[in-house]
């Protein structure tokens, strides 16, 4: 999966993704805690105990009262990718799975190489350990391995793996979600939950076009991926149709959800070549904008 | 209930596969979706009621089998009986006779038969599922169409396979036909269904009971040409027409009988006819030539300008043979010239018949002298009071008051005043006469040892023919000249007569006349292996564009010929020559279209079944099946029979 073909296409997203951010973020970002820069933020009444550095003497001198001059605290940006490894993950033709994962480390890379670090967390009923503090290319051969040895199963429990991230995670970054969004309990209250420590959340909605248009017909037993769980079902044209409408309403709820709260969207068939969609992404500045 | 084709319920078996196949069919394919819930929340919309969703599941296996039931019982023919009626056994009898092609009513353009055909469909559809039907036509040879059945369809078979005739019906035939298929029956009906030409059913319903009549049509007024027949008058040396037209209907008739032979018009004959008037008529025309006369009945023209017209055209057109002229030569043979004179006046009297030129009297002593060539180079030869001891071999002989020596007769003695006591009427020798007025001064009967008798006294036979091996002979053994009545009158058409049979050839091989159906055959043998017929319905200028042409191999000389149905000109050809013959109506029963009173006032009480009894339901049942099979599809692609 992550061979050397793979690597050099890598290489080339770095490349076209240090052009596209150059002109936007100069390789680092500022933190939202105050701190000793030199972009002038607010103002504050002195308190005792400040540093009289950083009074605003022209101030007092026109009203003779002391003001502290608050500075913007530069830190380093964190990227958290957070990859969906649920059951239904494993659907398609290559499936869902492989796709995602491509996608996680080519977000990764640009991450490591262009910011300055990377989370890789995986998630399924909850939140796994993952692989974090991912710092410069160095790492990236640690990374395909991780990657490589995940499998897609058991079930989707967003909000609880989201929830733990959020505890466990307490700086704010740069979350990307890399899923296919099934989640019986839902998504919005999840996603809420990364938006919470302010974040700037990104959802690439993975898709097989077999889901969205599924080859099936006539009496079935549908099984679920994830729990097992099945429904006989006759599958005529009508219910075909019905589906196709209901899974694209689902890609427009959740489209019109990110939209509303602030959240990057994007669609990713499975048919489209990674690195297309990572420069889509990119070009489109939604990812790291 | 019942099944018309058992054998139909076989096809049950379908409903096997049929449950096989649903089982398999309800063995659903496992698919793995990755969110099954999308599925789910889509049929969630249709959650039914416990029951309703197991009825649901048995929606389609039961539909499916309902399905096969239709079609096996279209297939076993299923018919619904209403118990409650009365079970009856009924015969319809449709008049298929000629009449029956007449107009149904003066305005309704349909013929008779057509109307029937449409009576018969109708009881069929209508009857009761508990009665059984069957159908005989009554034409000229009384047919079973359909034998009982319940089964609507096979009576609508039966009554498609009614076909309309020329002939003349045989209802009372067809009625015993009727009764002797009802034998044994419960509740046995007959139902004519017909015009009943010439008031038979009232007869009919006096003898059997169970007969019922539907009459069809109303009174049609109708003229009918009843004979037509062209008759060689030898004496005048001329042609008799012999001409009967009937009024049939309640009107007086103004018409014209156009007389024709071979094509060419030759009389015009304007007729008023009362109503029931029969007009019999001789006309006279002189006809050198042989061929056909057509008599053909011309209507008025009507405000329209357009040809009138009658009930029935088939007897408004009547044909009829007209003998080809012929003269034979006579050999008289006679003692002196008293004797000769009156016999040679008869044949003078019979015109052209007798060719004078070519014939000769001779004497007895005269006639030693003839060769046998010579005696048979003559058509006849006549001797009178006297007879040789021998007769030629070959040759036509006729002895008066003599026996000739070589027959196989013996002279029983003279018999005075002898009283005619038998004559062959069948014989055409005695065609015309009343030998019975026949009062000779003295007879010679005589016993034989071959021949046939034609006239005999008490004394034994007097009138005697023989057949033998290259020559007839004919005996009549009393005095011909001792009865001047018989001389001058009956002797010339005996005479014709004796020339008539021993050159039969020459005279008529057929009956002047046939009926639609009746059977041609010859009446004397011929010598052919077979002969050739063809016939003519209408007059064509053209004898090659026969209607139709036959070859017919014969049997002891004789040939049968029965496709006559068709009225028209029909000619026989043999190695002697051509002989015609007409097949005509002249059927006073067919040609009234009168519609009897019917004295059975009633009501037909032939019950009747509601839409489904007694019906055949496998149009029905396949088109309930078209429709579940319908159903079932749109509730399967609807979803409702997962």
């Amino acid at each position: 999966m992550f061979d050397r073909e793979f690597l050099r296409k890598l290489e080339y997203l770095d490349v076209v993704a240090r052009k596209i951010l150059s002109g936007r973020i100069k390789a680092d970002r500022l933190s939202a805690r105050r701190g000793t820069s030199v972009e002038f933020e607010d103002y504050r009444s002195y308190s005792v105990g400040d540093d009289l550095r950083f009074l605003d003497w022209n101030i007092y001198g026109r009203f003779e009262e002391f003001f502290l001059k608050l500075y913007k605290e530069e830190e380093n940006l964190r990227l958290s990718v957070m990859l969906d490894r649920s059951g239904s993950m494993a659907f398609g033709q290559p499936d869902k799975f492989y796709f995602a994962r491509q996608v996680a480390a080519a977000v990764a890379y640009i991450g490591m190489s262009n910011l300055d670090d990377a989370n890789l967390l995986p998630f399924g009923p909850d939140l796994d350990d993952g692989m974090g503090r991912l710092r410069g290319k160095g790492k990236v051969w640690h990374m395909f391995d991780f990657l490589g040895g995940l499998e897609a199963r058991e079930e989707t429990d967003m909000r609880r793996s989201f929830k733990r991230f959020i505890t466990k995670e307490r700086r704010r970054g740069i979350v990307v979600v890399i899923s296919d969004l099934y989640d019986r309990e839902g998504i919005r209250a999840a996603l809420r939950y990364l938006r919470s420590r302010r974040n700037e959340v990104y959802v690439i909605h993975v898709m097989d076009r077999e889901e969205a248009d599924p080859p099936l017909r006539g009496d079935l037993r549908l099984v679920d991926s994830e729990t097992a769980g099945f429904k006989d079902i006759t599958v005529t044209d009508a219910l075909r149709k019905r589906y196709k409408d209901a899974f694209a309403a689902h890609g427009k709820m959740v489209e019109s959800f990110c939209l509303g709260n602030d959240i990057g969207y994007a669609q990713a068939f499975t048919d489209i070549p990674f690195d297309a969609l990572v420069l889509r992404i990119l070009k489109r500045g939604g990812l790291v904008a | 209930m019942s099944f018309a084709a058992i054998a139909g319920l076989w096809l049950a078996v379908i409903t096997i596969p049929i449950g096989i196949l649903y089982i398999l069919k309800i063995k659903r394919h496992r698919r793995v979706v990755p969110y099954l819930k999308l599925w789910a929340d889509l049929v969630a919309d249709k959650q039914f009621t416990t029951l309703f969703q197991r009825l649901q599941r048995l929606l389609s296996l039961l539909l499916q089998l309902l399905i096969a039931l239709c079609l096996v019982f279209a297939f076993a023919s299923l018919t619904l009986s209403d118990s409650y009626l009365k079970e009856e056994s009924i015969v319809i009898v449709v008049d298929a006779s000629a009449s029956m092609q007449g107009r149904a009513t003066d305005e309704d353009e349909r013929s008779r038969f057509e109307v029937a055909v449409e009576s018969v469909r109708d009881l069929c559809e209508g009857r009761s599922a508990e009665d059984e039907f069957a159908i005989v036509a009554a034409g000229a040879q009384p047919e079973v169409l359909q034998g009982f059945t319940r089964s609507t369809l096979r009576l609508r078979e039966g009554a498609d396979r009614l076909e309309p005739s020329k002939t003349s019906g045989d209802l009372s035939g067809a009625v015993e036909l009727a009764e002797d298929l009802l034998q044994g029956k419960k509740n046995p009906r007959i139902l004519i269904v017909g015009d009943a030409a010439g008031g038979q059913v009232a007869e009919l319903q006096k003898q059997h009971e169970n007969l019922r009549w539907i009459p069809i049509g109303e009174t049609v007024d109708n003229i009918s040409i009843r004979r037509f027949q062209v008759r060689r008058n030898f004496a005048l040396d001329t042609d008799y027409l012999l001409l009967s037209v009937a009024n049939e209907g309640e009107a007086k008739a103004e018409i014209e009988i156009e007389v024709s032979v071979e094509g060419r018009t030759r009389k015009v004959l304007p007729m008023t006819l009362e109503s029931g008037e029969v007009r019999s008529d001789t006309h006279t025309l002189t006809l050198q030539r042989g061929g056909f006369a057509k008599a053909e009945v011309v209507h008025p023209k009507d405000e329209n300008g357009k040809p009138g017209r009658d009930g029935l055209a088939l007897d408004d057109i009547a044909y009829a043979s007209v003998p080809t002229r012929r003269s034979f030569s006579v050999l008289l043979v006679a003692r002196n010239e008293a004797e000769e004179e009156p016999f040679r006046a008869s044949m003078s009297a019979l015109g052209g018949l007798v060719n004078a030129e070519q014939s000769l009297i001779k004497r007895p002593e005269e006639w030693a002298q003839l060769s046998a060539d010579e005696v048979d180079a003559f058509d006849l030869v006549m001797f009178v009071n006297w007879a040789p001891k021998t007769l030629p071999r070959k040759g036509r002989f006729l002895a008066v008051n003599a026996l000739p020596g070589g027959l196989p007769a013996k002279l029983r003695g003279v018999e005075q005043s002898p009283r005619i006591r038998d004559i062959d009427k069948d014989h055409s020798i005695n065609r015309f006469l009343e030998a019975k007025t026949i009062n000779p001064a003295e007879a010679r009967p005589v016993d034989l040892t071959g021949g046939d008798v034609i006239i005999s006294t008490m004394g034994g036979p007097v009138g005697v023919v023989f057949r033998e091996t290259g020559r007839q002979s004919v005996y009549l053994g009393f005095d011909a000249l001792s009865d001047l009545f018989f001389l001058k009158v009956a002797f010339p058409i005996m005479l014709r007569n004796v020339l008539g049979w021993m050159h039969e050839e020459e005279s008529q091989l057929l009956e002047p006349t046939y009926r639609p159906g009746e059977v041609i055959r010859p009446r004397f043998t011929l010598p052919d292996e077979s002969v050739d017929v063809a016939w003519f319905h209408e007059w064509v200028a053209d004898e090659a564009t026969a209607k139709g042409t036959d070859k017919l191999k014969l049997t002891d000389g004789k040939f049968y010929f029965g496709d006559t149905a068709e009225p028209g000109r029909y000619v026989v050809r043999t190695s002697s020559g051509e002989f015609r013959t007409a097949v005509n109506l002249f059927d006073a029963a067919e040609s009234d279209l009168r519609i009897p009173e019917s004295e059975d006032e009633q009501e037909l009480d032939i019950e009747r079944s509601g839409f489904l009894f007694g019906r055949d339901l496998w149009p029905l049942l396949m088109l309930v099946a078209a429709v579940l099979w319908l159903l079932e599809w749109g509730l399967y692609h609807r979803r409702l029979t997962e």
